[in-house]
């Protein structure tokens, strides 16, 4: 590691160099009344700079006392800047991190070592109600991407001092900030220390989202599916903690992920706590319908009409029969086919302007579907269950991989060998869930009464702590 | 390894799947069909396959008929001048005619129980006296063969008929013990469908007939549907008619002294569904005595369709009297029939007139 130089002109010339041809570095001389030469060094930009200048130049410029030899740093940061929280850095890397995270540093003539000091400035996004994650009862507060922000959000729903924050850089171009968030004594030290360890392996140049991060600790490499959980909403992180388990915030990025991961999380809501039980079960026990519908309609629909035509009441198939006639395409062509369209006009969907968008889906769902059926290119009934299908596949955005994989492959299983392909499919399915684990946990999780398939009311639940990791202090 | 099991995985559904693999409109859909005499060949077939047209939506039914010296000859002839596949799939009945019966339908069971797609739960019937054009031909363009088999249920509920299936029709006529019937439909005058008798098996070959009232009492004693009724002719007074709420009927056969002994035991319930004449109210004394009159009737017209039906085997004696008494049943094999024609049945009867619908008065009497 380089060390920094007493000599103030060559650790300038030196951060020059480093920072040649980067002009929002910005290089400020400063000398105090009585001649002590310093220098602060930021990035336009990352800084706040009323709080530069307020606190870092005009003290120093203003300063009219004699300072000591040899108590420089502790002079300034005692007596003349004004800051909140000022750091010694020891190192170049020291200097370097402050500098390109919004801090200004401030080297003295015959000293070694630097003050960073905390002018982060830069813009971030106001808080606001993330869009994946809509309720229409409960906080409307979503994470945003300032780390210091997000932690801001947990910690001011979790009052104690308990709550850990653990703050260490990823990425070894990037240096992104992660924080490892957990209620000691309720988390699984188990937990928390293989977390840790996971992210030491971390080996990566950049990191712009959580996903990054995600796709490397998992447990199962490659899985069509989450083994980490994923939310926007602070609320959401702080019922995870006190569930005993532990939150992995990542700068720039308003995901939070959660470890360890239950299968069943993909099917909760936050408003499912916050919304009468029967309801609440009800809507549960409605996602987990939806999701059987959303991998099954198809597959089944193909199934019973090429292989299992029997298994139809005689009026339904006499119906799909009469929609079939002079349908060019065979029924597991026509299925792929109408499947990707389907997948086409949503990703589509998602990248146009939101204008434009109404009219694509008005275009693309009702004037395409009915003239494709009137000009005998698909049967109706198949655009009614890949409607379904793809309808149900959108009431749970976190299960899209999962959804559209199982599907997928149920849809292939199905056209080959009809129920039973598709039966196979599900018990392999079934098979793969109950034997993943989430760091070390298995993601089937424990199948209770109290809050898996329904939610009981909040009186008759047992204290939340208890579900992982530690006991909870009564 | 998974690498191994990844490059199988495509052969082994491609060499092993698509095993029945057919499109809906390659097939024609068959909802009913009729097996008779041939004129040139050992059998004819006549088929009701439901056409559907997108353009209006609605269901339209075609006849095809055509002979063969087997039923499986019959069907690919058939197959051979549609395009289509026959598919018996949504089969809803299976008409056999009544002259084709007499002379054993073995053949043509074993044909059906063999088939994959032939639906074992298809309603199989007599035709009295009509061929296939005849029974599956609809002026009002109503696919017959759904009218007969909502009529069958109806029948069924109503305890006119009882609606046999395939399958049960098949255990019944290849299983030792019990003798087995079919439901016989004929045309009346008006062109009207009748379903009102049975036609009688023995092994699979008709071999008599049971009017409607015999139908009613077999229905009975086998406890067969839901709300049959009754008309009660009383000794100096107007008929009432009785309708069946609930009944349970035991019948228990053994072997005594080397006779059949057969113990009838039958509870039911009755509701008073019709009052005619100058029964002006049903009081408590006369419900009594109206009780009495109906288990005479009741016990007097049973003890005549038991003795009546001894040529037949219908109520299952002999399959009792061998899953009691196993080790009789080479000595039953030969000796059962005579035995049969000596047996003596005991009827007990255990009857109730548990309502009188709405009012217990007659319209119009105080």
């Amino acid at each position: 590691m380089e060390k920094i130089s007493k000599n103030l002109d060559e650790n300038i010339k030196y951060l020059k160099d480093i920072f040649k041809n980067d002009s929002t570095f910005i290089v400020r001389p400063l000398e105090t009344k009585r001649g002590q030469r310093c220098c602060a060094f930021f990035c336009d930009g990352m800084v706040s700079t009323p709080v530069v200048n307020d606190s870092v130049i005009k003290p120093i410029t203003l300063w009219d006392e004699k300072i000591e030899i040899g108590s420089e740093l502790a002079d300034l940061k005692t007596k003349i800047l004004h800051a909140n929280d000022i750091k010694i850095g020891k190192t170049m890397e020291d200097i370097f991190g402050g500098v390109l995270y919004g801090d200004t540093v401030v080297l003295t003539e015959g000293t070694d070592m630097a003050l960073v000091i905390n002018t982060k400035g830069f813009t971030i996004r106001s808080i606001s109600e993330p869009g994946s994650e809509k309720i229409v009862t409960g906080p409307k507060e979503g994470f945003t991407e300032g780390i210091m922000q997000c932690t801001t959000l947990i910690r001011r729903r979790l009052r104690t001092e308990k709550l850990k924050f653990t703050f260490m850089p990823l990425g070894t171009v990037s240096k992104t900030t992660c924080c490892v968030c957990y209620i000691d004594g309720i988390a699984d030290e188990n937990v928390v220390n293989e977390l840790k360890k996971r992210l030491k392996k971390v080996d990566i140049d950049g990191i712009l989202n959580s996903n990054y991060i995600e796709e490397m600790i998992t447990d199962r490499k490659g899985a069509p599916m989450d083994l980490v959980g994923k939310t926007e909403r602070p609320d959401v992180v702080v019922a995870r903690l006190l569930e005993g388990r532990v939150a992995l915030i990542v700068d720039g990025t308003p995901v939070v992920l959660t470890m360890p991961y239950i299968f069943m999380e993909q099917f909760q809501s936050p408003e499912d706590y916050y919304a009468n039980p029967f309801f609440s079960s009800f809507s549960r026990l409605i996602r987990i319908m939806g999701f059987f519908v959303a991998i099954s309609a198809l597959p089944v629909y193909m199934s019973l009409i090429t292989y299992h035509p029997e298994m139809l009441p005689s009026p339904l198939l006499f119906s799909i029969s009469a929609a079939r006639d002079n349908v060019p395409l065979p029924t597991v062509l026509e299925a792929f086919a109408l499947l990707i369209s389907f997948d086409i006009l949503r990703e589509a969907g998602k990248r146009t302007p939101d204008v434009i968008g109404q009219t694509m889906s008005i275009v693309g769902a009702l004037i395409l579907g009915q003239a494709a059926v009137e000009a005998r290119f698909v049967s109706a009934p198949m655009i009614i269950v890949v409607a379904v299908s793809g309808i149900t596949g959108l009431m749970l955005p976190n299960m899209r991989a999962l959804i559209t994989f199982t599907r997928l492959t149920l849809m292939i299983l199905a056209s080959f060998m009809g129920l039973y392909g598709y039966i196979f499919g599900l018990l392999w399915l079934f098979a793969y869930i109950a034997s993943t684990d989430s760091f070390g946990v298995p993601i089937i999780g424990k199948i209770s009464g109290e809050d898996s398939f329904i939610r009981v009311s909040w009186s008759r639940m047992k204290r939340s702590g208890r579900f992982l990791g530690g006991e909870n202090e009564d | 390894m998974r690498i191994k099991i990844l490059f199988l995985l495509p052969f082994l559904l491609i060499l092993s799947g698509c095993y029945d693999y057919r499109e809906t409109d390659s097939m024609a859909i068959v909802s009913g069909l009729h097996v008779t005499k041939g004129t040139e060949q050992r059998y004819k077939l006549t088929f009701e396959i439901v056409g559907t047209k997108a353009d209006d939506r609605s269901m339209k039914a075609k006849i095809t008929g055509m002979e063969g010296d087997t039923v499986a000859q019959a069907i690919d002839n058939a197959t051979a001048v549609s395009g289509k596949k026959l598919y018996f799939g949504h089969a809803q009945v299976l008409a056999i005619d009544s002259e084709l019966a007499k002379e054993g339908i073995g053949d043509i069971l074993d044909y059906f129980s063999r088939q994959n797609d032939m639906r074992l739960t298809m309603n199989v019937i007599i035709s009295e006296g009509m061929s296939g054009e005849e029974l599956f031909k609809s002026e009002e363009g109503d696919i017959r063969s759904f009218v007969l088999a909502d009529m069958l249920k109806a029948n069924e509920e109503r305890a006119i008929t009882p609606n046999i299936e395939l399958y049960s029709f098949i255990a019944d006529s290849f299983e030792r013990g019990k003798d087995s019937c079919l439901p016989i439909v004929n045309m009346e005058e008006n062109g009207n469908i009748n379903l009102s008798s049975l036609a009688v098996f023995k092994k699979a070959q008709l071999v008599g007939n049971l009017n409607e009232d015999d139908t009613k009492y077999l229905m009975l004693l086998e406890n067969i549907g839901e709300r049959g009724g009754f008309i009660l002719e009383r000794e100096g007074g107007s008929p009432v008619s009785f309708e069946i709420r609930s009944r349970k009927a035991d019948i228990k056969p053994r072997l005594e002294n080397g006779k059949i002994l057969c113990d009838i035991d039958l509870k039911a319930q009755f509701g008073v569904l019709e009052l005619t004449g100058d029964d002006s109210v049903i009081v408590r004394h006369k419900l009594e005595e109206m009780e009495n009159e109906l288990g005479k009737y009741v016990s007097y017209e049973l003890g005549q369709f038991v003795d009546n039906l001894k040529q037949t085997d219908l109520l299952g004696i002999e399959r009792q009297l061998i899953r009691h008494n196993p080790q009789l049943e080479d000595f039953l094999a030969e000796s059962f029939p005579k035995l049969y024609e000596e047996a003596r049945f005991n009827i007990s009867l255990d009857l109730d007139i548990i309502d009188s619908g709405r009012t217990l008065r007659k319209l119009g009497k105080s």
